[in-house]
């Protein structure tokens, strides 16, 4: 069997491609797991852009300096958050499969993937403890009892048992979460690399 | 304008369809993950084709695509582990015996060597497929050796058989 022409040959078969799977194609709605992380990260950024001003406008209603610390501090990581999370969506935007080599693009794609669940984890573990305080301390503010709950150090301890078992457990469900979604991708990618550096 | 540039794009894929056509079959798991990547292929080839600028031939602008898209494709997991290589349908189903038993043989190879033994069958020199594989032109010899020689292997055999 002649190999090389065997196989250039099967380009002279028919119908390899017809023109309705080419417009099939053109317009594809269904998202591979790099368009759904970028689009996700895209919802994250609306998200973060609506709400941010709320946490600003909470520091004027809430009448405690506590609360207002809280809500100031949630408010400007809020902001850092979306100058991080538009710099990695706009770097993932640009990212042009069709001008480099298989291996940048395996290496591209996981590298958005760990950067990008990183800044989420991440900035999820920072915001857990303070967001939890500023809610709690909103709700005593509303409630009026502010001045009771400074003489009272049990509803403080409250807060901060709650924040204990809060923060690690969202932090470790937001990475099992991640990693059920994207470590079996990742696996692949990286077995694909380990395949091309091989001697 | 657009109606223009989609008409062209058709026209080289029709004119290209072996390329999508030899990924898809050597890549794919199954005649759905076959689907899924031929469609894959086409949308980031027409997402990418207003960057075209000619620099390239677009028979190795689109191989590149192709490669690219099959290697960072997923399928899904039922699929892959329940439908055997055999049922990866194609809409051309008059291929030779040969033909067959070539991808038949070249699927056997890791997602890597897949990538080389096809681009040097299409006459891209080791030099290209370094390129566009990333890695050195050494390694490229190294690799291309050892997957011929597997590769004549398993024709031997095929010839011993009959």
């Amino acid at each position: 069997m002649e190999i090389k022409s065997s196989w250039q040959e099967m380009d002279k078969e028919e119908n390899l491609l017809l023109k309705g799977d080419i417009k099939k194609g053109m317009h594809l709605k269904k998202e591979d797991m790099i368009r759904k992380l970028n689009k996700r990260l895209a919802w994250k950024i609306a998200f973060t852009a609506i709400f941010t001003p709320f946490y600003f406008l909470a520091i004027i209603i809430v009448a405690s300096l506590i609360g207002k610390a809280l809500f100031a501090f949630i408010g400007l990581f809020h902001i850092l958050g979306l100058i991080f999370f538009i710099r990695q969506y706009r770097i993932a935007k640009a990212f042009d499969p069709s001008q480099m080599s298989v291996k940048q693009v395996l290496q591209g794609y996981l590298e958005n993937i760990h950067k990008t669940v990183r800044l989420e984890e991440r900035a999820g573990l920072l915001l857990y403890p303070f967001a939890g305080s500023a809610g709690y301390v909103f709700s005593l503010s509303q409630a009026g009892k502010m001045d009771e709950a400074m003489e009272k150090p049990e509803i403080w301890l409250i807060l901060l048992v709650t924040l204990l078992i809060i923060t690690p457990l969202s932090h470790y469900l937001a990475k099992w979460l991640n990693k059920k979604t994207f470590k079996s991708y990742t696996d692949l990618l990286e077995m694909r690399l380990a395949q091309l550096d091989e001697n | 304008m657009k109606e223009d540039l989609e008409k062209k794009f058709v026209a080289l894929l029709e004119a290209n369809a072996g390329i999508i056509y030899k990924v898809t079959r050597i890549y794919a798991g199954s005649s759905d993950d076959a689907e899924d990547l031929r469609q894959e292929v086409i949308y980031q080839a027409w997402r990418s084709y207003p960057r075209f600028k000619g620099e390239s031939k677009f028979s190795t602008w689109l191989y590149k695509i192709a490669l690219n898209t099959a290697l960072t494709h997923k399928a899904k997991e039922e699929k892959r582990r329940s439908i055997p290589e055999q049922s990866v349908i194609s809409h051309s189903e008059t291929l030779s015996d040969s033909k067959e038993l070539l991808i038949k043989y070249i699927r056997q190879f890791n997602d890597a060597e897949k990538l080389i033994i096809m681009l040097h069958l299409d006459g891209y020199s080791n030099d290209d497929i370094a390129l566009i594989a990333g890695i050195s032109k050494n390694h490229v010899a190294v690799k291309l050796h050892r997957i011929k020689e597997k590769l004549a292997l398993n024709l031997k055999e095929k010839t011993n058989g009959n």
